[in-house]
């Protein structure tokens, strides 16, 4: 089948536009992500949110809404264990690794298509509804505007917790509502990538584009333009191909251009 | 021992302050004034209340009895009028960033949006630069200075949104002699040109003598604030700890013997 017409089905537009919302917003919550030390967090979002996508599904309602039901309250627990690293990851393990549990229970007891599970772990994009596209814009938007809104500070905090506190920087509030934004654009990932591929789409154009600028706006615009093309490319193989997922061709991109990146990385010393 | 001043001129003041944290006395009974424009260091053992006093100053910590005034009102976080320079920086993974967008931070890092860059911008954060002498590694990450070019770049960033009172937590910590020195001709200079008051914990007053006006001693829940000669002397130094303390001076410098410092 021709690309161009490809393009003119329905499905693969409504796949296109919501993998664009959500690459954008999962490659400014990366950089941050990490930044912040957080990485383990957005992996651990995700297998969070796929208990709660399978409890839905169980349920009987959308799994999106199983899925942001979880990871935020997930994302509000993470907000308020201990800062210290160690503790904190300890903490996410626990709670994940109990969120996974409570997904494989809910599997067990569900007696449908396993196919919808199957789709929650390694993601259902081309099949994905035009209310579930309008929902994936809504709260791209808001996503992305509530980064804006809190980009200086964040940066701020990221970097330096003790002066920007004393600069006046919430720092509590904003980590807060930071992990909230990331629960947000996990439990939209989840259907591009699966849970189980989310860190590839989250973390992965983030980590690239730290190699090439140290300027924080030009590693997020440079993130940002990696993630599109990974889910575009992504996809138009996906529906090219027929048969392979678009997850592992997004997985595949970003791991292929993470290690070259990661190994051409200049030594960049500047010269005084 | 006490240094009166005006009320008016007092830059930092405090009125029968305790300090506890968690069930331990720290200082008791802590009575001073530092007037404007003072550079003032701050020295005494570990434990001794020197950072938990800058986190009051800054509104961290509450002092558990008595009244602190710092540039005429009670001290709160987020006060653009107080540049302070923590003991420790958590940079980690984002030591990448340049050293003009660290400094940066000084200036409008605690705004809400994006921040759009400005001619006036760049010119305030040059200006501040060639002030501390780095405008030649504005554009190096912070992982590519040294330690007393991260000191001068944090002091850039402190002094960015023009304090009044500078609060420097162990500045000199982890610096090598010829570095420390250069930190601390710096802020003396700061110090003089801008007229604002700095208070500086350290560790080692000798290489601060020249440039110090004052020196506020704290040890054993007690507190002594003069000038250096008045105050790092056997006899005060005795009182605070409570035990025989000597102080051997040699060449300008002195030495503390008999405690742990």
């Amino acid at each position: 089948m021709e690309l161009f017409e490809l393009l003119g089905y329905a499905f693969l537009q409504h796949a296109l536009i919501a993998s664009c919302a959500v690459a954008a917003c999962a490659a400014v919550v990366g950089y941050f992500l990490i930044g912040r030390g957080l990485t383990f967090a957005g992996h651990a979002l995700p297998n969070i949110g796929f208990a709660g996508a399978a409890g839905a599904v169980f349920f009987g309602v959308a799994p999106v809404l199983g899925l942001f039901a979880f990871t935020i309250g997930a994302a509000l627990v993470f907000a308020f264990l201990g800062k210290e690293l160690h503790d904190r990851d300890l903490g996410i393990g626990v709670v994940m690794t109990f969120c996974l549990g409570l997904g494989l229970f809910f599997l067990a007891m569900y007696s449908g298509y396993a196919e919808r599970v199957y789709g929650i772990l390694f993601g259902t994009i081309l099949g994905i509804s035009e209310a579930e596209v309008r929902l994936t814009l809504i709260s791209s938007l808001v996503t992305l505007v509530g980064i804006a809104a809190i980009y200086r500070p964040l940066l701020f905090s990221t970097a330096d917790t003790e002066s920007a506190s004393a600069r006046g920087v919430p720092i509590r509030l904003l980590a807060a509502i930071f992990l909230v934004l990331t629960a947000v654009t996990v439990s939209l990932a989840v259907q591009v990538t699966g849970s189980l591929l989310v860190f590839t789409l989250l973390v992965g154009p983030a980590a690239a584009a730290r190699t090439f600028s140290r300027r924080p706006s030009a590693a997020i615009g440079l993130a940002i333009l990696l993630a599109e093309a990974y889910v575009v490319v992504g996809i138009l193989l996906a529906a090219i191909t027929k048969t392979l997922p678009v997850s592992f061709f997004v997985a595949s991109l970003s791991f292929g251009v993470y290690v070259p990146s990661r190994l051409l990385q200049r030594r960049r010393t500047w010269k005084r | 021992m006490s240094h009166k001043t005006d009320e008016r001129e007092a830059s930092v003041s405090l009125n029968q302050v305790s300090i506890r944290l968690g069930g331990k006395t720290i200082q008791e009974n802590m009575n001073f004034q530092l007037a404007h424009g003072e550079l003032v260091a701050i020295l005494g053992p570990n434990g001794a209340g020197k950072s938990t006093l800058l986190k009051i100053l800054l509104g961290f910590l509450r002092p558990s009895e008595g009244e602190v005034r710092v540039l005429g009102k009670t001290p709160r976080t987020g006060n653009q009028l107080i540049g302070y320079l923590p003991q420790f920086q958590s940079f980690d993974s984002m030591n990448t960033l340049r050293a003009r967008d660290i400094v940066g931070f000084g200036l409008d890092g605690h705004r809400w949006g994006i921040g759009l860059p400005s001619r006036k911008r760049e010119k305030k954060l040059n200006e501040v630069l060639e002030e501390v002498d780095a405008l030649g590694f504005s554009k190096a990450s912070f992982d590519e200075v040294s330690g007393g070019e991260r000191q001068r770049l944090l002091l850039a960033q402190a002094l960015i949104s023009d304090p009044q009172l500078l609060l420097l937590d162990e500045p000199l910590a982890s610096l090598d002699i010829g570095h420390a020195q250069e930190v601390i001709s710096l802020v003396a200079r700061v110090c003089r040109t801008r007229k604002i008051t700095v208070l500086l914990v350290t560790h080692d007053v000798n290489p601060l003598l020249p440039h110090i006006d004052h020196v506020l001693y704290l040890a054993n829940g007690q507190s002594a604030l003069g000038k250096p000669e008045e105050v790092i002397t056997s006899e005060v130094l005795t009182r605070l700890y409570g035990s025989r303390v000597e102080v051997v001076s040699a060449q300008g410098r002195h030495f503390v013997a008999g405690v742990e410092t």
